[in-house]
């Protein structure tokens, strides 16, 4: 495609513009140059997603041979009280597991840490963020920075520094600028800092059996509590 | 836009050229030119490539120049991050400023300047063709919506400069290093 470019160019040159030779025309230029991208698992990258013996339900993580991080609170594979085998949550009740798995700032820069409300969808087809329902809305709990613990969904009062990731389904920055008390802060991690994740389910008479998946997002803020330039 | 300057330039070859037919015609000819042409560092060549912004330590960042003659490479993350860290599967990366300018209350943005040095108008983009999962596309760092060049090329008058960052996709991409190349394209408009 720019090969003819690049003939026409040489075509004018022979005519006789001997000047622009000498001052540096060029028609096209291509420069290949080495990237080194190195691909950790989940556990080991620059947002860290690490499941441990010291969360207290990392019984629910799992880490997948591809090395990324995933969730499950269906299979029997999750050992209950005395040998029971727990298939799922209750219906008709709201289920709060904290502690699943640590999210820990790895890189060079403070961060703010959420999940885009947007990002949450179901395998179902079923909207899971509507707050009626079945839903589902991913919680940090033990956060380093900010001290909110205002009421969360239903009135129920925040433990444990839980704030919802999401910012109840409308996304940090309306979350702040609607709640009282609630800052940049308290999404934000410091290099080195992390909080645990955890979700709030809440079950109707209805079942619900599928795959909700989510997008965590990290953007780096100048210092611990500032806004981040990409939302 | 082109194709008038190539038609006035046609225009002018046929003009002079009945001169010539008209003159002597010839069905070949030899003739030996000297063309000379020199290489450059990337910060002299026409179009000039420059790390910006500081590592972690001397030349550790994640956008380093060096070499005989000088050129640029990147590695993310920087190899003063440490040795052990890398990109999670399945995520998009956005690295807007080097790893050393974190503590810098002015941090110098973009890892790369690309400038165009030559004396035409120039548009500039990136390719990247590789066989692994990753896919790795330059931004206008000023760009508050952080379009990727070759989706929205933009234009550098001679002597214009633009500082880029790196967007890094990993998709299903193994655990594993990978040494990819990146092309950098500038195409007279």
């Amino acid at each position: 495609m720019n090969r003819r470019k690049f003939l026409i160019g040489a075509g004018s040159l022979a005519a006789g513009s001997a000047a622009a030779m000498g001052t540096g025309a060029f028609s096209t230029v291509e420069a290949d140059r080495t990237v080194s991208v190195n691909v950790a698992s989940d556990s080991q990258a620059l947002l860290a997603l690490d499941a441990k013996t010291e969360n207290e339900n990392s019984a629910y993580a799992k880490e997948q041979s591809t090395g990324a991080i995933t969730v499950d609170i269906s299979d029997s594979n999750n050992s209950g009280f005395d040998g029971e085998d727990p298939n799922g949550v209750n219906p008709n009740a709201t289920t709060r597991i904290f502690d699943i798995f640590t999210i820990q700032n790895q890189g060079t820069q403070p961060a703010a840490v959420w999940v885009p409300p947007e990002s949450v969808s179901s395998s179902t087809g079923d909207d899971v963020t509507d707050g009626t329902g079945f839903y589902i809305d991913p919680q940090a709990t033990d956060r380093p920075n900010g001290s909110y613990s205002g009421t969360q969904y239903d009135g129920a009062t925040s433990s444990n520094g839980e704030i919802s990731l999401t910012g109840i389904y409308d996304g940090p920055q309306t979350y702040i600028d609607n709640i009282s008390g609630a800052e940049w802060n308290d999404f934000t991690l410091n290099t080195g800092q992390s909080f645990d994740f955890g979700v709030w389910i809440n079950s109707d008479d209805n079942g619900f059996s599928g795959d909700i998946s989510m997008t965590l997002k990290a953007a780096a803020v100048d210092s611990v509590g500032n806004q981040p330039d990409t939302l | 836009m082109k194709r008038r300057t190539m038609l006035s330039g046609l225009a002018t070859l046929v003009a002079s050229g009945g001169l010539i037919s008209g003159t002597g015609a010839f069905s070949s000819m030899d003739a030996q030119r000297r063309i000379s042409v020199s290489t450059a560092g990337d910060n002299q060549s026409l179009l000039a490539l420059e790390q910006v912004g500081d590592g972690t330590g001397p030349a550790f960042g994640r956008s380093v120049e060096g070499g005989t003659p000088e050129r640029v490479a990147f590695s993310f993350p920087g190899t003063g991050e440490g040795s052990n860290l890398g990109l999670g599967t399945n995520s998009v990366y956005e690295f807007d400023r080097d790893s050393g300018e974190s503590d810098d209350p002015d941090p110098t943005e973009g890892l790369l300047r690309i400038t165009n040095q030559g004396t035409q108008t120039i548009e500039i983009y990136s390719e990247h063709q590789t066989s692994s999962e990753l896919e790795i596309e330059l931004y206008d760092v000023t760009d508050a919506e952080k379009i990727a060049l070759r989706d929205k090329p933009p234009e550098l008058n001679t002597g214009d400069s633009i500082k880029v960052g790196f967007r890094i996709q990993t998709f299903d991409a193994e655990i594993q290093g990978f040494d990819e190349t990146l092309t950098i394209v500038a195409d007279a408009v």
